[in-house]
């Protein structure tokens, strides 16, 4: 019996034993995939033209330059470039910036830039990431990010000019003095139309800016540009840096110029008014009524709905950047370009019903809605390069010698933090792995063809020089 | 290995197998269909996606946010746009974007000819790829994904079916318990009453109510047992009897071992029952060449038994017991020896007994013979049974001629009983007789004493002559010298008489009552204070007093005849204390008047 019982009670032990160890056997551990090297991109020198790019979030700014700086010079001889971009997550310190620029360039190379929006700046190695958060709650993180692309070229000539707009009677006058200065820079005169010019003008001032900029050069020269990044926005000077001013370079060369300015927003929607009330940058009125009412109405009440309880205007910003206005022009051939606006509640509390806007939009100027995601948004960040190529006639495979591109920081905001990395990445792909650099900005400026320069929102436009492999 | 251990044990373990058998093919199943219900989702999953991402790349519009709600999905761990040449142009994680697919699945990226699923169970991964069409650039999607989940539900199926399995186990376990025992107590109370009607106890029922094979089995059982009842004597019955005995009872082996002893062995031996039971049966015997051993054992077993052998048992303590030794052989049907059952009798008792006896009979013999007196044993006939030496002796003849033969032929050489023969009279009276008769030139006092049965009828006599003739012949000495002296005295011209502490006279001579003028017999019962002169009477308490304190006295008395006539008489009294049951007075005196007046 004692015998029989054993067995029994061995059994169990057994059957308890081996469901210990099937237990035990099965992995239930996730499984974890570690990234490999990433593959670097080919050679940044073309027919003698040799672009750097470089980048560092250390905050401090000397120490941020000095890695910048190297990282772009990187493997090459010239340590002293012609000509530097150089843009700082907003928040920087500027003047410390250019400083120890112009010292490690020992005051030879010509310096164009400003501040990017205070989340990021970008180049053809990488998002670089400042700040998780943008506008006034980015003064609270502090962190920093800088970006450079450095050009030593044979083949194209730059020239810098800058301008305090205090220092002028007016911003167009700035603007002029700038353009004129950067032409002389280039060792150019006035006459001798730059191929291209990238501008950033100080904030609220762009539409003037492009005015003073086109008295010298006229409207058939595109201007690509944007407006500092903020909250705190600065440009560079030659050897200063302004808050409210313009900086700007001009790019002569015999290569061929490629640039797209453009939204990506859809352009299908009905709704449409006439403005009929502004109040600077701000639309007071569209058809008569309070334009934010308007606007909800031809969101089908949205905005209502998420204000129903208490005025919610963050959520409200979210919600217009992606159903932004715009406005249509039609260039001599037909051609329709869509220049858009970044509206939001100019009223935090959302009593008073204006919308905002960092473009002037006109009494009697039609505006339409637009809708976007931030997954179109992104392809369209993608794609400029090749956009850029076809909008100037190049063979999209070909690679650029480099890009400069604007991104609108409205438009970064909405694409999810997660999914920001792969900008630069997808850009390079249809850069064909060229080097750029691009700021995040608060106010895009572009060139729409047989129509001139325009400033606009949530916009990107992009610059691309190609030495051949033109259609 | 009890027959319900037997059952329980085959039906725990068919359970056992069956169980673990059924668990383990449905948790085969469930963790199959688990896995293949994950494989199926995420196919569609990708196929679908992959569709999506195809027209994206004709528009240069990546499904971001589709790529994005799949990498929020659970167990999801990558995708991947991967470039007809390896490399990863999109990624759900950027640091994967632009590094090679093929360094991180070599053999799986040899597999985008079509559309399949990679499973790497080890590992909790599978990866779902497909080709794009992505014109003559073959592009393709990866879209990995946890099979954690599946692992996980396999522990989870595991674990169920384990706790499941378990706990049917135990509760398969307790039910067969419980049911085999319920199916097999009628064969457990079958068992308890066989054993109990093997010990004897044939009163046993079976108590099953059941109307199966076993219930009937259970009557039949009882049956028997009830004949049994009727025609066998219980078990009890013969251990009790066994157990009463006085006698000791062995039951030995064919190998003569000890096999069977009763209560008695144990008590009169002194062995516990197991101390005995299987040794040899010799430790038993005090003899060394015992009873049953060698021919003696043959010897008993050709006769078949032996009774009342005497014989001594030994002890545990090594005393030798005198018993009287029986034994019987048990055979089987081959005539061959398979038990001896042996009994034995202490017999000590009745040895010490007859000892004693012995001894008796041997210190009467003594006795009887050492008796001076002719002593014989008489049958109620008169027959002498039995004489002593002194008789013996007396007749001169030896015992074998004065045995048997009447009494009175012997005593008194005659041919019939004589008349004062006292055993007559004992015959007749039934009670001591004595008789003084001379034999032969001899005098015999014969006493004949009655031996009576409960009955109080005569079984015999014994017949006592003691030779007095030297007694008689001094009696008749005596006789004649006392018949002198009493004369002498009766005559004497002296008072001689004897008298108490009071006076009284006891004895007085006759001449003395003849000088006092007193008949002999009217003097006895008179005073001495009655025959002293009236003046001297008060002195005689004085007399009295002296003597009894100097046990003598003398002097003289004033006495007074019947006539009246005074006489002076002289005294020398002694005062006798020795072999007199009361003090008296010897009082002799005479008569001195003439003297004192001369």
């Amino acid at each position: 019996m004692m015998k029989t019982k054993k067995l029994i009670l061995t059994m169990l032990v057994v059957a308890v034993g081996l469901s210990w160890f099937f237990l035990s056997q099965v992995n239930a551990e996730e499984f974890k995939l570690v990234p490999k090297k990433r593959a670097m991109g080919s050679s940044d020198t073309i027919t003698g033209t040799k672009v750097g790019t470089g980048w560092s979030t250390k905050e401090n700014p000397e120490e941020a330059v000095k890695e910048t700086v190297e990282m772009a010079l990187e493997g090459k001889q010239d340590k002293i470039p012609d000509f530097a971009i150089i843009f700082a997550s907003s928040g920087s310190d500027l003047e410390s910036i250019l400083s120890t620029a112009n010292k490690l360039f020992k005051n030879k190379t010509k310096i164009y830039g400003g501040t990017s929006d205070s989340r990021a700046v970008m180049t053809n190695k990488g998002y670089a990431k400042a700040t998780e958060r943008a506008y006034e709650y980015a003064k609270m993180e502090g962190k920093r990010s800088l970006a450079m692309m450095t050009i030593t070229s044979k083949d194209i000539v730059f020239g810098v000019g800058s301008a305090n707009f205090s220092d002028h009677p007016s911003v167009q006058e700035a603007s002029k003095a700038a353009i004129l200065n950067a032409i002389k820079s280039a060792g150019k005169s006035p006459k001798e139309l730059p191929q291209a010019i990238l501008i950033t003008p100080g904030r609220g001032m762009e539409e003037e800016a492009i005015e003073g900029v086109e008295k010298v050069i006229g409207k058939n020269t595109p201007i690509l540009g944007g407006t500092p990044g903020g909250p705190t926005f600065s440009v560079f000077g030659e050897n200063k840096v302004y808050e409210k001013g313009v900086s700007l370079a001009v790019i002569y060369t015999k290569f061929f110029v490629g640039s797209i300015f453009e939204g990506g927003f859809e352009v299908k929607d009905p709704n449409t008014g006439i403005v009929t009330k502004v109040d600077g940058q701000a639309i007071v009125e569209i058809d008569g009524k309070p334009a934010l009412d308007v606007y909800d109405e031809w969101l089908g009440g949205e905005i209502g709905k998420l204000c129903k309880e208490t005025p919610r205007f963050d959520l409200v910003r979210g919600l217009l950047t992606l159903h932004p206005l715009y406005r249509k022009y039609t260039s001599s051939d037909g051609k329709v370009y869509s220049l858009f606006s970044h509206p939001w509640p100019k009223d935090k509390t959302l009593v008073e019903r204006s919308v905002s806007t960092s473009t002037k939009i006109k009494v009697g100027e039609r505006i339409y809605l637009s809708h976007g995601t931030w997954e179109t948004l992104m392809n369209r960040v993608g794609n400029l390069p090749k956009m850029a190529k076809i909008h100037g006639k190049i063979d999209i495979n070909a690679k650029p010698i480099f890009g400069v591109g604007y991104i609108c920081a409205g438009v970064l905001g909405t694409i999810p933090e997660t999914e920001r990395g792969k900008m630069p990445l997808m850009i390079n792909y249809t850069n064909n792995d060229a080097p750029f650099i691009a700021p995040f900005t608060w106010g895009e400026q572009g060139y729409f063809p047989g129509i001139g320069n325009k400033h606009g929102n949530l916009l990107t436009s992009f610059l691309v020089i190609v030495d051949k492999g033109r259609r | 290995m009890k027959l319900f251990w037997k059952i329980f044990a085959s039906m725990f373990i068919s359970f056992v197998v069956i169980v673990s058998s059924i668990s383990y093919i449905i948790s085969i199943r469930q963790i199959s269909d688990a896995e293949n219900r994950i494989i199926e989702e995420k196919k569609i999953m990708g196929s679908f996606l992959s569709k999506e991402i195809e027209v994206g790349y004709f528009e240069s519009k990546w499904p971001f946010e589709s790529l994005r709600k799949l990498s929020e999905r659970k167990g999801f761990l990558f995708w991947w746009i991967v470039r007809d040449d390896g490399t990863i142009h999109l990624a759900d994680n950027t640091s994967f974007m632009k590094t090679y697919a093929h360094d991180y699945f070599p053999e799986i990226a040899q597999r985008l000819e079509k559309e399949n699923i990679s499973l790497n169970r080890n590992q909790n991964y599978g990866i779902f790829l497909t080709p794009l069409e992505t014109g003559p650039k073959k592009w393709s999607f990866w879209f990995g994904f946890s099979l954690k989940e599946v692992s996980e539900r396999r522990k989870e199926i595991i674990f169920l079916i384990a706790v499941v399995s378990l706990s049917a186990l135990v509760m398969l376990g307790v039910i067969l318990y419980f049911a085999i025992k319920y199916f097999t107590k009628p064969i457990q109370e079958l068992t308890v009453s066989a054993e109990a009607i093997g010990k004897g106890d044939l009163t046993h029922r079976v108590k099953i109510g059941s109307k199966d094979e076993l219930g009937r089995l259970a009557h039949s059982f009882n049956k028997m047992t009830e004949d049994l009842q009727r025609t066998t004597v219980s078990k009890d019955y013969v251990d009790n009897i066994i157990g009463s005995m006085r006698d000791v009872l062995i039951v030995v082996d064919s190998d003569m071992k000890i096999r069977t002893v009763n209560k008695a062995t144990c008590e009169l031996l002194g062995y516990k029952e197991k101390e005995i039971i299987g040794e040899p049966v010799e430790i038993i015997f005090a003899e060394a060449e015992i009873l049953l051993k060698e021919k003696k054992l043959d010897k008993l077993i050709e006769e078949g038994e032996v009774k009342n052998f005497e014989t001594s048992f030994r002890t545990k303590d090594s005393r030798n017991i005198p018993v009287l030794f029986s034994s019987s052989v048990m055979k089987d049907k081959d005539g061959k020896m398979i038990r001896l059952v042996c009994t034995g009798r202490d017999v000590t008792e009745r040895k010490q007994t007859e000892e004693a006896l012995l001894n008796a009979v041997q210190q009467w013999r003594t006795t009887f013979d050492g008796i001076s007196d002719m002593v014989c044993l008489l049958d109620p006939e008169g027959k002498i049974l039995r004489c002593n030496n002194a008789m013996a002796g007396l007749l001169k003849k030896p015992f074998r001629e004065i045995i048997g033969r009447l009494h009175w032929e012997i005593v008194y050489g005659t041919t019939a009983p004589i008349q004062e023969c006292p055993v007559m009279r004992m015959r007749e009276t039934h009670r001591r007789q004595n008789a003084i008769l001379p034999i032969n030139d001899r005098w015999f006092n014969i006493a004949v004493d009655p031996l009576l049965d409960e009955a109080g009828s005569l079984i015999g006599a014994v017949h006592i002559m003691s030779d007095i003739t030297d007694h008689k012949r001094a009696e008749e000495a005596l006789s004649e010298s006392e018949d002198r002296y009493r004369d002498l005295v009766e005559y004497s011209q002296y008072l001689i008489c004897t008298h108490d502490l009071k006076g009284q006279i006891l004895s007085v001579n006759q001449g003395a009552a003849k000088l006092l003028g007193y008949d002999q017999s009217a003097l006895l019962n008179k005073n001495i204070r009655d025959l002293l002169a009236p003046e001297f009477r008060d002195e005689f308490d004085t007399y009295l007093d002296t003597t009894r304190k100097q046990g003598f006295a003398k002097g003289l008395m004033l006495l007074q005849t019947a006539a009246g006539e005074k006489r002076i008489w002289e005294y020398n009294n002694t005062l006798r204390t020795q072999g007199v049951t009361a003090p008296i007075v010897r009082a002799m005196a005479h008569d001195v008047t003439e003297h004192i007046r001369a």
